[in-house]
Formats: structure tokens, C-alpha cells, sequence
């Protein structure tokens, strides 16, 4: 399945390149790294629009549990404002 | 890559980047690295879920099952000494599926808008005597059945549906655009993995991948649809529908 494939390989390359400039550039937050993956990952699933039915409910899922993630990371963030 | 490939690739990286992300967050104190095992462990996510979304029947056996139905289909067509163009019919509206017909004499006159096909294999169209034909299920009405709701009538909405059952379902191609011009409408295709053969099925019905764009555009104009050339480019295939609607011609 070259879809597929062509998916993974872009959300590796989008993720270690993420790293390695975020990297360069000293940042030391694990939320700030995690933020990033995770807009890449939303990004990466929007633009692979042409998915089976079955591929797209399962990439969802995924979206849907590393939102939930950036979700928690927000809502620490303001509760530190707060 | 199987099924079973995309998983286990899945459970590698997930539990590796489980594994070592305490390990550089705690031991080696590194941020960077804890993140790496985290972008890791999301990619071992998605692999796996992919695995659960590949097809059942891998899409090398669904092609060997599509190349004995096209040669049944030529066959028959062959043995008939049918080579009239076929014409590709939207599905009825009180449902059922769509299906091709192909006129024994080219000259006859052209099935009307909405028109239902019967249920038989050599039917009447229309009112002239020698409008008869074979109706025929092919590659690309079966394709249509894959849709989850009908493709709708603007150019861009006939691409994402050709996007999603060439790409997305079938793996047949590796692009698909389409353009409108008159009463044509031009497909154009990137590396198709189905080619045009100079063959009695395909100068018959088309192509397989042109034959599952002419019963997409069929569909989404609810207009019959023939398919007028199909040409070789350099970056694929070209493929010219010709719609069928006496209101345009």
C-alpha cells in the first residue's frame, strides 16, 4: 500500500525534523515537542484526505488521542497562568 | 508491507519509545531524546492503527480477481463480436447497482437521462429495432458500490471521489485530476498501474482505471457517460469522457 507507506514515511520525516530544529534551537520543554508532533500529525491526517473510510477512522482515533494529549497540556498551561 | 507488517512495526516503535523515554528523561536527563521516544511511540500508534485498516483481500489478489473478470467480460464480448463503445449509466435512482451497456450497433440511438436498464444480460434501450444491447456490471460499476454517499456534480467533488477509490481504496494510481471542458470531461491520471492494452475488452469498455472514472462521472452527473479516447502521456494517462446528454449536444 503505497499510501500508506508514504504516510509513515512523512510523519517520520516530519517528526525527526521537528526534533532536530527544535533541537538546534535549545528548546528544553517536552510540551513544546509534543505540541509540535501533534500539529503535524492533524496537518500530515489532513492532507492524506484520500484514505479509505476504515484508514481515516482509524487515523482519527490517533488525532483524536494526541489532541486529548495537547488538550491536558493546555489546560496545565492555564491553570499556571491562573 | 502486509498487514501483520504494519503492526508489528507498529508494536516496535511504540514499545521502544515506551521504554526509552523514562530512560532519557531520567538517566541521560536529554529532552530531546525523551521527545524523540515520544514521536515514536505516536508513530507506532498510527502504524498499528493502519494495520487494522488495510483490506482484508490485499489489493495484489483483488487485482488478479479483477484480471479473471475482465477476461470473462472479453470473452463474451469477444465471442459476440460486439466493439461498440459502452455506454456508462448512473445507478437507478430507486436504487441498484450501476451498470454499463454496450450498444450492438454503434449507430443506435442513446439510452435517455434516468433511463432504467432491466435486470438481464441482452436488454432493449430504446425504440428503434436494433436498439439492443448488452448490460454489463464492470470493473468500475463494482467500484462505485466502495463510496459511502454519492459523489456530487462539481469537478472538484469528481476528483476527490476518483482520489479516494484509485488512491485511497484501490492503489491503482498514485494522482487523479479531472477537468470539465464542454461536454467532456478529461481525467487525467498518474502512474496508473493499469494500463491500456490494445484488446477487444478495452477498446470496448475501456481500461479498468478508465472504465471506474467513466462509472464515477456516470454517478456524480446522473448522466449516461462513453468513454471517448484514452491516450498514453508521458506522467500516465489521459483519459476523455464524453457525456451523453442530448441537452448539450
Amino acid at each position: 500500500m503505497r499510501l500508506y507507506n508514504s504516510f509513515i514515511a512523512a510523519l517520520a520525516l516530519a517528526f525527526t525534523t521537528i526534533t532536530v530544529v527544535m533541537a538546534a534551537h535549545k528548546v528544553q520543554k517536552l510540551d513544546t515537542y509534543y505540541s509540535a508532533y501533534t500539529i503535524a500529525l492533524l496537518v500530515l491526517v489532513f492532507l492524506y484526505m484520500y484514505f479509505s473510510p476504515k484508514a481515516r477512522r482509524a487515523l482519527g482515533a490517533v488525532s483524536l488521542l494526541a489532541f486529548a494529549g495537547f488538550g491536558v497540556i493546555v489546560i496545565i498551561k492555564v491553570a499556571e497562568v491562573l | 508491507m502486509t498487514k501483520s507488517s504494519y503492526f508489528r512495526l507498529g508494536l516496535v516503535l511504540s514499545l521502544s519509545g515506551a521504554i526509552l523515554a523514562p530512560i532519557f528523561y531520567y538517566v541521560l536527563d536529554s529532552v530531546p531524546l525523551t521527545a524523540l521516544a515520544i514521536s515514536s511511540i505516536m508513530l507506532g500508534l498510527v502504524s498499528a492503527m493502519l494495520a487494522n485498516a488495510r483490506p482484508e483481500v490485499p489489493p495484489e489478489a483483488s487485482r488478479m480477481m479483477l484480471q479473471t473478470g475482465v477476461e470473462h467480460l472479453a470473452s463474451l464480448l469477444e465471442e459476440l463480436g460486439l466493439n461498440s463503445k459502452a455506454i456508462y449509466m448512473p445507478s437507478p435512482a430507486n436504487g441498484g447497482r450501476a451498470r454499463a451497456l454496450v450498444p450492438l450497433n454503434e449507430n443506435g440511438s442513446l439510452p435517455q437521462k434516468g433511463q432504467r436498464l432491466p435486470n438481464r444480460l441482452i436488454a432493449r434501450y430504446g425504440p428503434k429495432p436494433e436498439d439492443i444491447c448488452l448490460v454489463v456490471t464492470t470493473p468500475g460499476t463494482v467500484s462505485l458500490a466502495s463510496l459511502s454517499i454519492s459523489p456530487g456534480s462539481g469537478s472538484d467533488q469528481i476528483e476527490g471521489a476518483l482520489n479516494q477509490i484509485l488512491i485511497g481504496m484501490m492503489d491503482l494510481a498514485d494522482s487523479v485530476t479531472v477537468h470539465v471542458l464542454g461536454n467532456g470531461i478529461i481525467v487525467e491520471v498518474a502512474k496508473p498501474k493499469l494500463r491500456y492494452d490494445n484488446v477487444w475488452f478495452h477498446r470496448c469498455l475501456g481500461s479498468p482505471i478508465a472504465s471506474i472514472a467513466a462509472s464515477v462521472v456516470s454517478e456524480a452527473l446522473n448522466l449516461p457517460v462513453r468513454i471517448a479516447s484514452e491516450e498514453e502521456k508521458a506522467k500516465g494517462v489521459r483519459i476523455v469522457l464524453e457525456v451523453l446528454d442530448e441537452a448539450l449536444q
